[in-house]
């Protein structure tokens, strides 16, 4: 049984690793493999520590998502001390800074636009806009809105351009979706 | 040269949760989300609470994302875990309470078995067969063959019934 479940847990994790990469970029900090391999460790734990535990499908995605949950705060905290620890440097004549302040500043600048930029746009075109740039599909904009899926391209698509032509007047050179 | 991302762009400035508690969104509503379900009142708040958290949103899209991966996990956990047919005799042996039912069918077999060898063996009592009588006549043969041979006019009291 433990043997089974184990080579179960292992075949479904390969999937599951895949999921994560495509979802959930590597510039927001997120290991895929450590994700894969935390959530079999707890099914695993919970399966093997109760053996009446009904495993439903609710019970694996929530799993899922409390350890990705997880897994985006301690980036985020490790985020934070990395900004930090920069500070830091940047006061420090000893080290050696591979940092560039001026991009750091100039990036968040950049941030502050973006958002303001956003705030500017047509109420319509703002949520699908912001969905669209938090990785949704214009399926799932759609779903969540409730407009067409058409509807939603077009909003998302008018949306995004119109930001790309504010930020181009404010001095961006290239723009990537 | 100033190159951006936009996707970059704004989930990095969208790392913190959002500030108003309305805008949160717990585990369970994201799973409803992911599922299709309407949340009700609290569809536009959870959604514009996607929009305004990278965290949230990333939660979001991988609940949505595995939904079928969760599923066909959970089928094939539930063939694995499915009793064999001994596990599943003696848990309902168990459940059926069956043990004193045997008990007392055993007691009943013990009583009978001793009752069986203390008996004396002795052969049924012969039941006489019943005789046929070589002069077993109806009416002891005194049959009068006169009022079985009557030629008279079947008539009722002697045909003297005045209508």
């Amino acid at each position: 049984m433990s043997d089974a479940l184990k080579a179960l847990l292992e075949k479904h994790g390969k999937r599951l690793r895949v999921l994560i990469e495509v979802h959930c970029s590597r510039d927001q900090g997120l290991d895929p493999d450590d994700i894969e391999q935390e959530v079999r460790i707890k099914l695993w734990k919970a399966l093997e520590s109760d053996k009446n535990l009904v495993a439903a499908a609710s019970y694996i995605q929530k799993v899922v998502v409390t350890t990705v949950v997880d897994a985006v705060r301690r980036a985020q905290v490790r985020h934070a001390e990395s900004i930090e620890d920069k500070d830091e440097a940047g006061f420090d004549p000893s080290v050696s800074s591979p940092l560039r302040p001026e991009a750091q500043a100039g990036r968040g600048q950049w941030s502050d636009l973006l958002l303001r930029c956003i705030a500017e746009l047509p109420e319509r075109r703002r949520l699908p806009v912001q969905l669209a740039l938090q990785g949704f599909t214009a399926d799932e904009v759609a779903r969540m809105t409730g407009a067409s899926v058409t509807a939603a391209q077009q909003l998302c698509y008018r949306g995004i351009e119109e930001l790309k032509t504010r930020l181009r007047e404010l001095g961006a050179d290239v723009i990537e979706d | 040269m100033n190159k951006l991302n936009l996707k970059t762009l704004y989930r990095d400035a969208t790392r913190a949760l959002p500030r108003d508690a309305d805008l949160r969104v717990s585990t369970d509503e994201l799973l409803a989300l992911a599922n299709g379900e309407s949340l009700g009142a609290r569809q536009e708040a959870v959604v514009t609470g996607l929009a305004a958290s990278s965290e949230q949103a990333i939660a979001a899209r991988v609940a949505m994302a595995t939904s079928d991966w969760s599923q066909a996990l959970a089928d094939d956990l539930s063939v694995l875990r499915r009793p064999s047919l001994g596990e599943r005799l003696a848990e309902w042996f168990k459940v059926a309470t069956l043990p004193p039912v045997f008990a007392a069918c055993a007691i009943s077999l013990l009583a009978v078995a001793a009752w069986r060898i203390s008996e004396p063996a002795l052969a049924p009592h012969m039941v006489p067969m019943p005789q046929l009588a070589t002069d077993d006549v109806v009416f002891g043969g005194d049959f009068d063959d006169s009022v079985a041979h009557n030629d008279d006019s079947d008539e009722l009291f002697g045909g003297g019934f005045d209508s």
